[in-house]
């Protein structure tokens, strides 16, 4: 299945926008995001690629049924892992429910960070996704 | 990489010299030496001549494979060097030539030096003192201006007090930091720099004490800071744009990406 792109202008638009003061790296601003449904995992997989090529630590779970796989120095976002199995209606699914625990698992992850560049880069992430919910369902949808 | 660049181009020619003083010594015959020490030395070069050729050919060899697999990952001091000046023509484009040396772009590189090592006992003894610190050194300059600064930036990452400057400040939060409009660091004051409302208002704005904003030779009032960091996201150092006009960068806005762009490139030489 080919991935879809994401928009993500709109946000990177305004992390851009700010310029006197603290602001966060270009190598923590995504170039661009993908999302494709891995059909033997059952999960969504949605990338966000950078300037540079930062290998990934380990993947970890922000909960039962999203992971994430963050950059081994930086802690940049690289990957979301959405599991698709919906266990109340029993079916394979990722409905705008699911993409809203998303967002509350980055809130909840955002909240325990400590280190400005990486608060910054899941606050950045959770706006691509919020103004990509539609386009995460149809991936998810195939 | 550097290093070990450096210390094979050592080992090469340490192993060269001692090619040419064991050809000389060669010639000499053992039996005619007075000193019973260098009668033994020379004698043992006699009976060992195959072994030491081997060996030495074998340095110089080895050294000089080093040195060109290092090549492939040693930094590029004229790259950078021209990075930061096409970064300076672009940032200032519209400064006139004569005041170019008001504004500079400097490459720092994170650096711990031999003298900063905690000698005193009396540091031993506080945990924050005992440690060998780091700090943002100069690495290469735009211009041909103030080459050389002998103050380093102190940074530290479980202390955001303890970074000093604006860069120390970018190097901490892994990010970009820009200030404008910073006071006139005012030069007729005499005496401590601590009893001065305008140096420590100063200082304050550019994350600093007065003692050290003192020490700095440019007193920048418009200072761009942004971390630059390897292709593995490894922090690396910091790149700097600073101006002694407070609006040195005109509509910062629109040099942001040129100072992004700058820093990725940097990325890639370091």
């Amino acid at each position: 299945m080919a991935p879809i792109q994401l928009r993500i202008q709109d946000s990177v638009d305004d992390a851009k926008k700010r310029t006197v003061g603290l602001n966060l790296s270009t190598f923590d601003i995504p170039r661009s995001a993908s999302a494709v449904y891995d059909q033997t995992a059952h999960a969504l997989v949605i990338r966000f690629q950078y300037i540079d090529r930062e290998g990934p630590a380990p993947a970890q779970p922000l909960t039962k049924d999203i992971t994430v796989v963050t950059g081994k120095n930086s802690g940049k976002l690289l990957l979301i892992r959405i599991n698709a199995w919906d266990e109340k209606s029993g079916q394979l699914r990722v409905t705008f429910n699911k993409l809203a625990d998303v967002n509350r698992a980055l809130d909840g992850a955002i909240s325990s960070l400590k280190r400005y560049n990486q608060k910054e880069n899941y606050h950045l992430i959770r706006s691509v996704l919020s103004s990509n919910c539609s386009s995460l369902v149809s991936a998810a949808a195939g | 990489m550097s290093v070990i660049r450096t210390l094979a181009t050592v080992v090469e020619w340490i192993a060269a010299a001692l090619l040419a003083i064991f050809a000389v010594i060669r010639t000499l015959d053992p039996n005619s030496i007075q000193g019973q020490i260098w009668k033994d030395i020379v004698g043992e070069i006699h009976d060992r001549q195959v072994e030491i050729v081997l060996v030495l050919a074998f340095g110089t060899l080895t050294s000089k494979i080093a040195q060109a697999a290092m090549d492939r990952w040693a930094t590029d001091r004229r790259a950078i060097k021209a990075v930061l000046d096409a970064a300076h023509k672009s940032v200032f484009a519209d400064v006139a030539p004569e005041e170019h040396y008001a504004h500079r772009v400097t490459l720092f590189r994170i650096t711990r030096r031999f003298r900063d090592l905690p000698f005193a006992p009396w540091k031993w003894l506080d945990s924050r003192l005992r440690s060998w610190p780091y700090s943002l050194r100069m690495y290469a300059r735009s211009g041909t201006s103030y080459q050389s600064a002998s103050a380093g930036l102190f940074v530290n990452d479980e202390d955001e007090d303890a970074n000093e400057g604006v860069a120390g400040k970018a190097w901490f939060t892994n990010a970009s930091w820009t200030v404008t409009e910073l006071p006139e660091w005012p030069n007729n004051c005499t005496g401590n720099p601590e009893h001065s409302e305008e140096r420590r208002n100063y200082a304050k704005k550019g994350f600093m004490t007065p003692e050290k904003a003192h020490t700095i030779r440019v007193k920048s009032r418009s200072l761009s800071a942004h971390v630059v960091r390897k292709p593995t996201g490894v922090r690396w150092g910091v790149l700097m744009f600073d101006s002694r006009d407070p609006k040195g960068f005109g509509e910062p806005a629109e040099k942001k990406p040129i100072m992004e762009l700058c820093a990725y490139l940097l990325s890639q030489l370091v």
